[in-house]
This record gives C-alpha cells, sequence and structure tokens, in this order.
C-alpha cells in the first residue's frame, strides 16, 4: 500500500479535513440554495395564482387550492434544507455549532410536520366540498 | 453580490409578495381568515429564506414566533368557525347520516 504512504500524494490530499471540510460546505450551501430557489418559486407561482383567482372571480375553493400548492412548495424548500442540515453534521462541528444546528433543524422539523398536517386537512375539506357539490350537481 | 444579500432581497420580495396576495384575496373573497392564512403563509416562507442566509439567533427566534403566532392565529379560526358546522343533508335522501339515509320518496295524491 505504497500509494497511501506517499507524502502529499493523492489520497492525502483529496482526503483531508479541510478539504473535505470545503466540499461538504459547498454541498450544503448547493442544497440549502436549492431549497430557497424552491420556496421563492413557490411564493412567486401561488402570488400570481393569487392574483389571477381574484381577477377572474373564481371560488373560495380556488384560493384554498393556490394555497395548497404553495405550501406543497415550502414542504418541498424545507425537506432541501433539512438535507443540508444532515450535511452539515457530516464533519465533526464545534460544541456551538451543534447548537445551532439542533435548533434550525428541530424549527425546520416542526414546520414540515405542521405544513403537512395543514395541507392534509386543507386537501381533505376541498375534497369534501367537492363530492358535496358533485352529488348536488353544482359548481364549486 | 453575494448569495446572502440575494436571499435577503428574495426574502424581502416574498414579503412584498405576500402582502400583496393577501390584499387581492381580501378584495375577493370577503372574509378575513384566508387572507391572514395566505399572508401568515408568505410570511413563513420569507422566515426560510432568511433562516438560509446565516441562521444569527435572532433570525432563529424570529421564525419561531413567526411559527407560535400562526398556530395560535390558525387555532383560534378553526376554534371559531368548528361551531356552526353541522352535517348537510344529501338532496334525494332523508336521515342524517350516510347509515341510515334512506330514498326521499314525495307523497303523491295517489298515496294519500
Amino acid at each position: 500500500m505504497t500509494i497511501f504512504a506517499v507524502e502529499g500524494g493523492f489520497p492525502a490530499s483529496v482526503l483531508s479535513e479541510s478539504v473535505l471540510r470545503d466540499y461538504v460546505d459547498l454541498l450544503v450551501r448547493l442544497v440549502e440554495g436549492a431549497g430557497a430557489v424552491v420556496i421563492f418559486l413557490g411564493a412567486a407561482l401561488a402570488a400570481v395564482g393569487f392574483v389571477r383567482a381574484a381577477f377572474r372571480r373564481h371560488s373560495h375553493e380556488e384560493f384554498v387550492r393556490v394555497r395548497l400548492s404553495l405550501g406543497r412548495y415550502l414542504t418541498l424548500g424545507l425537506e432541501f434544507q433539512l438535507a443540508s442540515d444532515v450535511l452539515s453534521t457530516a464533519i465533526a462541528p464545534t460544541f456551538a455549532e451543534i447548537g445551532k444546528l439542533a435548533a434550525i433543524a428541530a424549527i425546520r422539523t416542526l414546520l414540515n410536520y405542521f405544513l403537512a398536517k395543514e395541507i392534509e386537512r386543507e386537501r381533505a375539506e376541498v375534497e369534501g366540498k367537492q363530492n358535496v357539490s358533485a352529488v348536488d350537481g353544482t359548481h364549486v | 453580490m453575494t448569495l446572502d444579500d440575494v436571499l435577503r432581497s428574495a426574502s424581502l420580495t416574498v414579503t412584498a409578495l405576500g402582502v400583496l396576495s393577501a390584499g387581492a384575496v381580501l378584495a375577493r373573497a370577503r372574509e378575513v381568515r384566508l387572507p391572514i392564512a395566505v399572508l401568515l403563509d408568505f410570511l413563513l416562507a420569507a422566515g426560510l429564506l432568511r433562516l438560509a442566509v446565516a441562521p444569527a439567533p435572532r433570525a432563529l427566534a424570529s421564525a419561531a414566533l413567526i411559527i407560535i403566532i400562526r398556530k395560535i392565529i390558525t387555532f383560534g379560526f378553526a376554534h371559531r368557525t368548528a361551531a356552526p358546522a353541522a352535517v348537510r343533508p344529501v338532496p334525494g335522501f332523508v336521515g342524517t347520516t350516510p347509515g341510515n339515509a334512506r330514498p326521499h320518496v314525495p307523497v303523491t295524491e295517489e298515496r294519500r
């Protein structure tokens, strides 16, 4: 195994902790950026949807539907951000960093849980109203 | 312009979009619950974007505060709107539950 014994050789330079930390930092920023892009995109699309629904005089359910799609985007963005939190734990952090990370991860996990529950409830509400209107023969 | 600056601008933009959307929903829906929920959703998105920047303790605290306020308001509205909810009868059927629903037969002259 002379390759690994070479000083300054390939494995030593690639797998040193500082280089690994740089790679992981880059990955964390990329994944976090992806989450931010998803959240921003969802918010922009939802804003367009709300304004369009308001101008076209759509029903209350249309607003709820747009809100549901915004919630889905937020959940997806949060998943990305949670993934970046998990990635951050790949390298040995300091105790202060662990505390901050734990607080952020806890907030994001709680948010994800409540958002998912809210989406589920709203969806059930919309589907219930659709079923009632289908039986009635009225358009919602 | 760094990534943090971009995220801060995005956060402000999302807040502005939230105010715009909530205004549009308020003008159309003429009720308070939905516009507030919409505004809080957008504020939450803005908070998440701010949290992606450098997670300062203040940003963390504000994000947590938004969640708590959001939950309180949602709970308050759910509590207020839960009371008048009633079982809606299915047309053509009489009975309060699906189990005891039976076809509604109109009383005609012959049956009398």
